[in-house]
């Protein structure tokens, strides 16, 4: 855009000191969404892990562990340079590939879908399809960065990249993991639509495709023809998929305006199951009110729109893609959340970032955080 | 932005932008969810969360007016299986089975409805299975099989006593019938609600939410019903439906004519008020009929049932008959249309203006010449007429309102009838000559000894009431009922008048002689109507209904009595017979025990009772200066020191003139004699045939036995020939048998 010799003389002088430390803006968003997050899982977890573990403090213990893990590996990643991930990024993908194929050969499986994969010597598990949310982001990246120069052709433009993401989301909806695949989906199709693939070639070529994939995986899956089922049906019997979805509403609706305090939800003591998962956005509305839910949104668009003006200061087209891609992940997988829990769209099992209790994607999460620090320490702020 | 092309950024601010469109739909949804909704979520909230459960008040306890119970509450325990935990559903339905009176298929059944938390076996198990069920649920530990939980019934200890005044409860333990129903309000109290938060799955919430609104125990009704009376009527009652084979059941009140309160209310055949479902013998006969499960049986059963419940002494009409007549020479004596002084001519039938032939007097012959006093005690139809013909249509039509018989008396029983009567419109000449002696209206028992009691407390009209008090828990008196004489229809002067005339009648040759009780001033009068609006299977109106009304002492009347047999089917129909004695025999019982001392004159003396206090074990010598002070008859066997034994036992009652007492004072040993044959002779041959035997007699059934040849033993309590000991009192019941009315 516009550039004058004062800017470019500017830009080398801080081009040094932002090579040496992160974005503090950054960081304070991140670690206040954090904190905000880790007293909402301890609140929101408490009943119902004194319920089922007669401590209430094992979420908040656990999550405390995976706090911890998850931080020191966002330090390590906001410490290695941007030009590292760009090199190992499709050594990185393919890692992915071969994790989502182990899964569905030997994963373990909780609830309905195979999604799991046990850490070998640890107790501890995670999902690959977490994993592959970063790997698709890089890879893309890293396909748009590499044939940017080039010409662009038909397969560079539509068919590679078509073949990056609908692959990895292919063995996502293997494993059922249908909140995943859209999750996916999404995410490439922001990088690429960012990154500025033709929107008629997408539609037409990734439309056709994605059509009658969605309709074939409806067809053979019940448990997702339920879910739309019970969306569409909001009088169905309360007791069995509803139940969920309409004790949220409750949790939200009798929240008002300024909530009941933090630690006073009714609805966590086992109307909303499980409130320290999916459903915690209901629970913080209950005890914050309105008030608290515009301080999250706002927390969450502010985290977006950091990312977006980190990427648009970015010097380099994989550094920016790779932080378009982090934060419209993030603020995907938020704004869909509070989507589902305030019944604006079917409940389709989307964590919320910083705030749903959950160790691996936590780690990814802070993982993908340091990343994007890590790309602070470059751009031009 | 060297490395973005302006595609991408432009790209990039649309991707922001659709962010921003979701957090305003995001806030907007919000906004409806919380702020807007907030009321309806917020109650919903509360709804799920709060947990009611109601804390039943104790109900209030029923008392007689000396504080006996009448009707209580007591624990009952009902009975789940709990399906889903039960490991052997054959054994507990065996066991059960053996424990309650309920069929072993029908617990089986229950038993293995596994899809069920709670199965209920039976909600009425008593005390004492509840603890063998304990039992076997200790010895085996099925605690997680079978439960007991505790409840309350209402319990009434006298099972059939004064059933259809008390009334009952029903499942919900709201009052449906009598006393029960009209006072419920009082009776039942208040409920409690015991409220607390509970989780989703009903486990506790952490904090304390619990609100207790204490339930308040109902208040206890204290009632004018005397237990003793009541069982009396009951009883009286019993022998006099039985005996004269009442098809249409009979009703008995026992009134304080002074102020109103009811001693006791009766209707033959009562029920069971602990088991209020079950018919009586005589409904159960008639529904036998028909065929169990068909819609003709059930309808039946609901039909009997219902009659069964109904209180006759208030929701049913009766024509008074002759029992009306003491209001209509009241009114005469009132309006001076009539002295003692007049006299009347009866030939038998009289002629009546406007009607198409003589009405006749109950002696077809005609009752000749009669004074005033003669023409009630007789019952003179003509000379019935005559007087109401001189009191006047208007007159009359007034006196008969103001006696009530156009209103309800206001008792505190449900569905009180009003009587059939005539519009002042329609009140004929004809309807003035038959109303004067108790045809073609009707009223109801209650109102009927209303009317009478006005002419037995001097003319003042009581409001028949059975409430006396309330209290409560620690029995601190809530309310006191107070009774309250309404205007004075007719002077004080005219109603002793009457009542004079009544008791000598009683005393005399009138035609409720069959009331007279030795020691007592009885005034009464009998009545036999006919059911002029019922025809048996000849066409003819043969039906009728039978009654006596009484009150003593005549001069200051203390209970007011009215019996009435519905349909009397055996033997004689006139209420001198079906229901008098009953009335003199109640009042001989009920007269000392509210404390009026008997009075025998001279010829009564003869007749003077003495009861019978016990002399085992006493010394001999103590004994017999005892009984010689009384003057009593007796007679000692054995030579011993101390009585060994006697005859007759303690508490009998014995005539002192003609009584004899045999002691014993060897051994236990009693000599007997065979009864004699007493039957068709006299009282006072009766007597003497007896005592000839070495037996005591007591003479029942009223009557003015004194009197002379026409009242006869129409019964004996032991028939001819069995060996009784000697001493021993026969009961013989002498009766006018004269058809009188």
């Amino acid at each position: 855009m516009k550039s004058t010799i004062l800017e470019t003389k500017n830009i080398n002088e801080k081009e040094k000191l932002h090579h040496k430390s992160v974005d503090k803006k950054l960081l304070l968003l991140i670690s206040v969404l954090l904190a905000f997050g880790t007293v909402m899982v301890f609140s929101a977890s408490f009943p119902y892990a004194s319920s089922h573990y007669g401590d209430g403090y094992y979420y908040l213990k656990r999550q405390g562990i995976f706090l911890i893990i998850g931080i020191l590996c966002m330090i390590l990643t906001s410490k290695l340079p941007i030009e590292f991930y760009r090199k190992i990024t499709p050594v990185f993908y393919f890692i992915c590939i071969a994790l989502l194929i182990l899964v569905l050969i030997g994963g373990f499986s909780e609830g309905l879908a195979k999604r799991w994969l046990g850490i070998p010597g640890t107790p501890l598990s995670f999902q690959p399809s977490e994993l592959m949310k970063l790997g698709i982001i890089l890879m893309l990246s890293w396909w748009i960065d590499k044939t940017n120069e080039a010409k662009k052709t038909f397969i560079n433009e539509i068919v590679i990249p078509g073949i990056i993401l609908f692959g990895a989301c292919a063995l996502v909806l293997l494993e059922k993991h249908l909140s995943g695949t859209i999750i996916l989906v999404l995410i490439g199709v922001a990088i690429l639509f960012i990154g500025g693939t033709s929107i008629k070639k997408m539609l037409i070529a990734y439309g056709s495709a994605g059509i009658v994939g969605a309709v074939a995986f409806l067809l053979t899956n019940e448990y997702a023809m339920k879910r739309i089922e019970s969306f569409l049906n909001p009088n169905a019997d309360i007791l069995s998929d509803k139940w969920q979805t309409t004790q949220g509403l409750y949790a939200i609706g009798s929240g008002g305006l300024w909530g009941k305090g933090i630690g006073n939800s009714i609805q966590k003591y086992s109307y909303v199951s499980e409130p320290q998962n999916d459903f915690i956005f209901t629970i913080c509305c209950e005890e914050l009110g309105y008030i608290g839910a515009i301080v999250i949104i706002a927390l969450f668009l502010i985290l977006v729109m950091s990312g977006f003006r980190l990427a648009w200061k970015s010097e380099k087209l994989f550094d920016s893609l790779v932080a378009f891609g982090i934060t419209v992940q993030i603020g995907i997988q938020a704004f869909l959340n509070m989507l589902v829990v305030s019944d604006l769209i079917p409940n389709t099992g989307i964590s919320l970032p910083f705030f749903s209790y959950g160790g691996s994607s936590l780690v990814i999460l802070l993982t993908e955080m340091g990343i994007l620090l890590s790309i602070s320490r470059k751009a031009r702020c | 932005m060297r490395n973005l092309t302006t595609k991408m950024v432009k790209r990039s601010l649309i991707v922001i932008v659709a962010f921003v469109i979701i957090c305003a739909i995001l806030l907007a949804q919000l906004f409806k969810l919380q702020i807007l909704g907030y009321d309806g979520y917020q109650k919903e909230v509360i709804d799920q969360l709060v947990v009611e459960t109601n804390v039943n008040p104790k109900r209030g306890i029923i008392y007689d007016r000396n504080g006996q119970v009448l009707a209580s509450n007591k624990t009952v325990w009902a009975l789940y299986v709990l399906p889903k935990n039960i490991e052997d559903p054959e054994f507990i339905a065996e066991k059960l089975s053996e424990i309650l009176d309920i069929k072993y298929d029908s617990i089986l059944e229950k038993a293995n409805k596994k899809g069920y938390k709670y199965q209920i076996i039976d909600i009425d198990v008593e005390e004492e299975n509840a603890g063998k069920i304990r039992k076997l649920i200790e010895e085996y530990n099925l605690t997680e099989q079978i439960q007991l939980n505790a409840s309350t019934k209402r319990y009434y200890p006298f099972s059939t006593l004064s059933s259809h005044a008390l009334g009952f409860v029903n499942a919900d333990g709201i009052g449906v019938y009598g006393l029960e129903k009209v006072y419920n309000n009082i009776l039942e109290g208040t409920n409690g609600k015991y409220i607390t938060a509970q989780n989703a799955q009903g486990g506790d919430m952490p904090f304390q939410y619990e609100e207790y609104i204490e339930d308040e125990n109902g208040y206890n009704l204290v009632t004018t019903i005397d237990l003793y009376i009541q069982y009396q009527l009951e009883s009286q009652l019993k022998a006099a439906a039985i005996e004269s084979g009442a098809e249409n059941r009979a009703a008995g009140i026992v009134m304080n004519p002074q102020n109103g309160e009811i001693y006791a209310m009766a209707v033959y055949p009562s029920f069971d008020l602990n088991q209020p479902y079950v018919l009586d013998a005589d409904s159960q006969l008639k529904l036998s009929n028909y065929t169990e499960g068909t819609a003709e049986y059930r309808n039946q059963y609901l039909n009997l049932l219902f009659s069964m419940w109904n209180n006759k002494a208030v929701t049913e009409l009766y024509e008074p008959g002759s029992t009306f007549k003491l209001i209509t020479t009241s009114v005469a004596l009132q309006e001076k249309v009539a002295t003692l002084k007049s006299s009347f001519t009866c030939t038998g039938s009289l002629k009546v203006d406007g009607f198409y032939r003589a009405i006749s007097c109950h002696k077809r012959t005609g009752h000749g010449t009669l004074t005033f006093a003669e023409a009630l005690q007789q019952s003179c139809n003509p000379s019935m007429m005559r007087l109401a013909f001189g009191i006047g249509r208007e007159k009359f039509y007034n006196y008969f309102k103001r006696f009530g018989y156009t209103g309800k008396t206001g008792i505190d029983l449900p569905s009180e009838s009003v009587g059939y009567y005539h519009r002042y419109e329609d009140f004929s000449n004809v309807s003035l000559a038959v109303y004067s002696f108790g045809q073609t209206f009707k009223t109801t028992a209650i109102q009927q000894i209303r009317a009478i009691s006005a002419v037995a407390n001097g003319g003042y009209l009581v409001k028949p009431h059975f409430i006396k008090g309330v209290t409560d828990n620690e029995g601190n008196v809530i309310f006191e009922a107070k009774t309250e004489k309404s205007e004075q229809i007719i002077s004080t002067e005219v109603a002793d008048t009457i009542s004079q005339i009544l008791k000598e009648g009683v005393d005399g040759n009138g035609g409720a002689k069959n009331a007279y009780v030795a020691g007592y001033s009885i005034a009464a009068k009998t009545g036999t109507s006919e059911k002029k609006d019922k025809y048996d299977e000849n066409g003819n109106t043969s039906y009728r209904v039978s009654s006596c009304i009484a009150y003593a002492p005549s001069e200051d009347a203390q209970v007011a009595v009215i019996i009435l047999v519905d349909e009397p089917s055996v033997g004689s129909k006139y209420g001198s017979v079906v229901a008098a004695p009953y009335v003199a025999n109640l009042l001989e019982l009920i007269l000392p025990y509210i404390g009026i001392k008997a009075e025998y004159s001279e010829t009564d003396k003869e007749y003077e009772q003495y009861q019978v206090p016990n002399y085992v074990e006493k010394s001999r010598e103590n004994v017999i200066k005892e009984l010689d002070n009384e003057g009593i008859t007796y007679e000692i066997i054995g030579n011993g020191d101390t009585v060994k034994a006697q005859m007759p036992k303690e508490g009998s009652n014995i005539y002192k003139n003609g009584g004899k007492v045999i002691l014993y004072t060897n051994e236990e040993y009693e000599h007997t004699a065979a009864v004699p044959n007493v039957i068709g002779k006299t009282a006072e041959e009766a007597n003497k045939t007896l005592i000839n035997s070495g037996f005591n007699i007591k003479i029942i059934g009223g009557g003015s036995f004194k009197y002379g040849q026409e009242a006869l033993v129409v019964w004996q309590g032991y028939d001819e020939g069995t060996y009784l000991a000697k001493g021993s009192v026969i009961t013989v019941k002498v009766m006018f048998t004269d058809d009188k009315d």
